[in-house]
């Protein structure tokens, strides 16, 4: 009965004001949908393990040559698989350009190559038919393909009897063997699986197959460091590993969600971000609830003289935290939930992929709401009990002998500065590191790649089929001829990689420096079309551009970024100068045998610094271009020019691309803007939330002081009126006031400016800064949140003075 | 010939709640002469406060003249208002109003502390005297919540005086203290009265308004009754005062 009483008047009270119950929900309900949407992304991205069956044991190896990341190999798989005992399953996989054509029509899919237990480990289980086994993996064998379900339905109409019917990939006949579950896909949902059919021991080192992927499963009561540690060790026991003699081999071990994720800093760094707005909210509303529960302390004197128990008390009051709480926490799951919703499809509408992975995508389910309610009661507790406890230990007799001037006031009054004193702190951080971070990013933004990107459009060719060479080069030509014919087209030119691409790198070395291989330069290498440069926009700084007369025939030659001219040759002229590269096995960098260096290439032209997808790195990687004819790389983008909006060439130059080979269809085929977009789209998102906690920050200490203030104010209404009584001046009653605001700044300050300076340090360390107009943020801040405290404790006085000396000294 | 102290024409006061009117004071006409000792009584909502307010410049009148030391008030801003209440006028409240988080030096010193014609010196000896007049220099470092009510009046009252102001008002003083502190605090302004200070009184109370030497009566804002009496009945002394205040509480 008295339980029930107690919530009725909770209730009753919360109506009572219901302005102030509004505005203490709404900010609960920011400050846990905040936390809740960030927690939920950091449980799925990090905390989660994979969707596998036994997803907390699979684990993600890579290997790393002198502590630089190279790719794993199938006789890193091979030695793995025979020798390391903490494991009990190892599968490699890797994705792969497929066309699918059955004579009408080509449709470009990314296929999954497969080895060892790919179907055991990630779960992928067949709805019809069977999974790829060893049998398939025989090299020579036929050719046998298993679908996803998304391609059998979307592509097949869903036959029921397509095993054993024989498609077209790559222009080779595959039989099906099987269709996957829909929801048992790795690692996407429209893909084929293939079996990679290749095996170490038919290979040398040097001819060895790159796997994007080696996944293993750990053996149950083994650790990832254990895993690690063995692993490490058998690779520095086994020399025939190596491409050359003095390199040293170690192995990346990680868990596979920890792989497919990332590097996890900025989300932490925004979860951080999440809960000090949860913590701000949470102050908030208990400086809110102590405001209340000091305008009541006759009443809560009363029930104390009548012999109500403090425990008691302490419940009644924290009624309304329970209330004003679980209501914040219901629209607070809402709000997170549309968070999520919202996220995904900005980095949908974002993403280049035809499909969003699987292991980054978000949802809000049970475990979440649970979650949402967990963080619900912990901030009923932190936003109720303080105030509740306070109120409970007052001093009833001097309340009910003078009910304005009582010793809890002073309590509360105390307890609300620690309050405020933390909000500032809190905010001050947030703010500067929001700031930080938003000049960064805007910085990286504006720097941009180095060309004008909003005119073009590119798409992807895959000429793999095309042999080595002429006929190649030949196809190129032609694609070449048809897109510059499209309408709309202002020019149109072939890179193997934009600057809206990472690329590739190699190690260069300048010819006669006689560097050991550690101190040779990291370059991005780039193929393209002798016009190129010109339909870029890049100009030639010194030398000369490529012409048709570099072609397989001619000398080699390259044409260098600024920053690489600074690193080879400082000082010098790099024109005339030879270099070469050194390729190390499939296409990656490890000093090896003469066999594997370029030929002496000669430096005939010096281009500016264009950057690769590096616009927020501290460091850019310096570029080499080489002419298409004299490489002959097998990927190429066909790279439009246009007159107007770029989009509109989407169709045309798929069209155009297919009128010259149907088997050959366009892919990846996007406006430079809308890579771009997608290039700093976690970047963006990132501002933005920081930007957005930022701004709660700000609105929280503003409530949050005006609140104390206001309470304050209101309770010294008669001392102020006593003081204006005897003839102080008003100024000096500003003063006063103020003098106590500036205390809260100054603790404030002293604690939230070192602290933002640390969480700015972070974003300052991590992406490179163009110029120090960041520091102006560490200045800007704190006058932003001085004025809010200056008007937040102005108002509520000025409304005090604008009372007659003789209204205030009659307040109650 | 003496200046007039306060000299009021006409007076009005009306407060406006929501669409109501209510005429608090009409057309009062005052004139308090330097060394008066005015009270002024009536039933209660009959508009003493109100008039006390206005004559000590904590509100401001409706309509009519006022006149402080020969200049008109009508007319002055809040800081030039401020400024007279500092110097010119010392309040005693029915309720003490202390501050609270001061002692009673500090409360004592409070209004002095805004007198730029004086020393910090001179201000402390004003503050010192003010103590020793209300016997209350013992307990200069104690808080109002350590002291009892006539304590505290007492210290309310060197407050007031501690600047010798040309007027003190007091608003019912003895309202919220028993009958041997009243008597206490009464005989302090008897002694101030008798020292040649001027005094505006509020009160309920018929004995008290007997000891000033002119008497006013309110009656729904306005005045009905202004008697005057050449010597008044205050005849106790500042010693007395503190010898009787001695014997109630320490």
């Amino acid at each position: 009965m008295n339980l029930l009483f107690d919530i009725q008047y909770a209730i009753r009270n919360l109506f009572k004001s219901l302005s102030f119950t509004l505005l203490t929900i709404v900010v609960m309900a920011i400050g846990l949908g905040a936390s809740l949407f960030i927690t939920t992304a950091v449980k799925h991205l990090a905390w989660e393990p994979m969707y596998f069956p036994d997803g907390d044991r699979i684990i993600n190896i890579k290997r790393r040559i002198n502590n630089e990341w190279r790719q794993t190999l199938l006789h890193d798989y091979q030695k793995i698989k025979d020798e390391v005992k903490s494991i009990d399953l190892i599968s490699g996989h890797s994705k792969t350009t497929t066309v699918l054509s059955d004579g009408y029509q080509s449709i470009r899919y990314q296929g999954t190559l497969v080895t060892g237990d790919f179907f055991k480990i990630t779960g992928v289980t067949p709805l019809l038919g069977r999974v790829i086994t060893d049998a398939d993996q025989v090299p020579g064998g036929p050719p046998v393909v298993m679908l996803s379900y998304q391609i059998w339905q979307n592509y097949f109409n869903g036959q029921q009897d397509i095993i054993g019917k024989k498609i077209k990939i790559n222009q080779q006949e595959h039989e099906v063997v099987g269709v996957a579950t829909q929801a048992s896909a790795h690692p996407i949902e429209k893909t084929f699986w293939l079996p990679l059919k290749k095996h170490a021991s038919d290979l040398t080192l040097e001819k060895s197959a790159g796997l994007q992927n080696l996944n293993a499963r750990l053996k149950p009561g083994f650790s990832v460091n254990q895993a690690r540690e063995e692993i490490n060790r058998i690779f520095s026991n086994s020399p025939e590993l190596l491409t050359a003699p003095d390199q040293k081999l170690t192995a990346r071990v990680f868990t596979e969600k920890r792989s497919q994720v990332g590097t996890l800093d900025l989300l932490y760094t925004l979860f951080a971000a999440s809960l000090c707005v949860l913590s701000l909210c949470c102050i908030n509303v208990a400086n809110l609830l102590l405001a209340r529960s000091n305008s009541r302390m006759n009443e809560t004197a009363i029930r104390l003289a009548l012999g109500a128990p403090r425990a008691k008390l302490i419940g009644q009051t924290m009624w309304e935290a329970v209330f004003i709480c679980l209501l914040g926490g219901a629209f607070a799951i809402f709000l997170a939930g549309w968070g999520v919703e919202s996220t995904m499809d900005y980095f949908q509408s974002r993403s280049k992929m035809s499909e969003f992975p699987k292991a980054m995508r978000l949802s809000l389910g049970y475990e979440e709401v649970f979650i949402g309610i967990a963080i619900t009661l912990v901030a009923v507790f932190a936003t109720g009990f303080v105030p509740a406890w306070r109120s409970s230990k007052c001093d009833f007799n001097s309340i009910l002998k003078d009910g304005s001037k009582t010793s809890l006031g002073k309590q509360t009054g105390s307890v609300s500065r620690y309050l405020v004193g933390t909000q500032i702190t809190l905010s001050c951080m947030l703010m500067i590191a929001a700031g930080v971070l938003f000049i960064l990013i805007q910085q990286g933004i504006a720097a941009g790649y180095g060309i004008t990107i909003h005119k073009f459009i590119s798409g992807k060719l895959s000429i793999h089929h095309y042999p080595y060479g002429h006929s190649r080069v030949a196809y190129l030509n032609r694609v070449l001829a048809e897109v510059t014919k499209l309408p709309g087209v202002e020019a149109a030119t072939l890179v193997s990689r934009l600057p809206t691409e990472y690329s590739p790198a190699q190690n260069l070395e300048p010819e006669g420096a006689g560097w050991a291989y550690n101190d040779f330069v990291r370059s991005n290498l780039v193929e393209m079309y002798p016009n190129a440069f010109d339909t870029l926009g890049i100009s030639v700084l010194e030398g000369r551009a490529f012409d048709q007369n570099d072609n397989q025939g001619s000398q080699k030659v390259a044409i260098i970024s600024q920053l690489l001219a600074d690193k080879l040759w400082p000082n010098e002229s790099p024109l005339g100068k030879r270099v070469r590269g050194y390729w190390g096995v499939r296409g990656y960098l490890d000093k090896g045998s003469q066999a594997q260096a370029d030929k002496w290439t000669t430096v005939v032209g010096v281009v500016p610094q264009i950057s690769h997808r590096e616009m927020f790195d501290t460091e850019l990687t310096p570029n080499m271009y080489v002419p298409y004819q004299q490489s002959n790389m097998a990927t190429m983008a066909v790279v439009l020019k246009t007159h107007g909006n770029p989009d509109k060439l989407k169709a045309p130059l798929a069209k155009a691309v297919l009128k010259i080979d149907p088997n050959t269809p366009v892919f990846d085929c996007f406006s430079l803007t809308q890579q771009d977009k997608e290039n700093r789209a976690s970047h963006d998102f990132i501002k933005w939330m920081f930007a957005l906690f930022a701004i709660a920050a700000l609105v929280m200490a503003a409530t949050g002081i005006y609140g104390m203030m206001s309470n304050h104010i209101r309770r010294r209404t008669q001392e102020i009126g006593i003081r204006r009584a005897l003839g102080v001046p008003d100024a000096a009653i500003i003063r006063l006031i103020m003098g106590q605001s500036l205390k809260q700044l100054a603790i404030g300050f002293g604690l939230g400016l070192p602290l933002g300076y640390l969480a700015s340090k972070i974003f300052i360390d991590k992406f490179s800064a163009q110029s120090l107009l960041y520091t102006i943020v560490y200045f800007v801040v704190p006058v932003i949140i001085a004025s809010v405290v200056f008007l937040a404790t102005i108002t509520p006085l000025m409304r005090v003075l604008r009372q007659t000396p003789a209204s205030a000294l009659r307040y109650e | 010939m003496k200046q007039v102290l306060i000299e009021m024409q006409s007076i009005e006061k009306i407060f406006y709640a929501d669409d109501v009117e209510t005429h608090a004071l009409s057309n009062i006409h005052l004139r308090i002469q330097p060394g008066d000792y005015l009270s002024i009584t009536g039933p209660s909502g009959c508009g003493k406060s109100t008039l006390l307010s206005i004559i000590g410049l904590l509100d401001s009148a409706s309509g009519g003249d006022y006149s402080l030391l020969g200049e008109s008030v009508n007319n002055l801003d809040q800081k030039q208002r401020t400024k007279i209440r500092n110097k010119e006028i010392g309040f005693i409240f029915q309720s003490f109003n202390l501050i609270s988080d001061m002692t009673v030096w500090e409360n004592i010193l409070l209004p002095l502390s805004y007198r730029r014609d004086l020393s910090n010196t001179q201000k402390n000896a004003l503050a010192t005297q003010a103590l020793q007049d209300v016997s209350m220099t013992h307990r200069k470092k104690h808080y109002p919540a350590q002291l009892s009510g006539g304590q505290q009046q007492r210290v309310a009252i060197a407050r007031a005086i501690a600047g010798k102001p040309s007027l003190i008002l007091a608003d019912e003083p003895t309202g919220n203290l028993d009958t041997k502190n009243a008597e206490v605090v009464m005989r302090l302004l008897d002694e101030l009265h008798h020292n040649g200070a001027s005094i505006c009184m509020v009160t309920h109370d018929p004995r008290s308004a007997q000891r000033a030497n002119r008497s006013i009566h309110i009656i729904d804002g306005q005045i009905v009754s202004d008697e005057t009496s050449p010597l008044g009945k205050g005849m106790g002394t500042l010693s007395a005062a503190r010898r009787d205040h001695c014997e109630v509480k320490g």
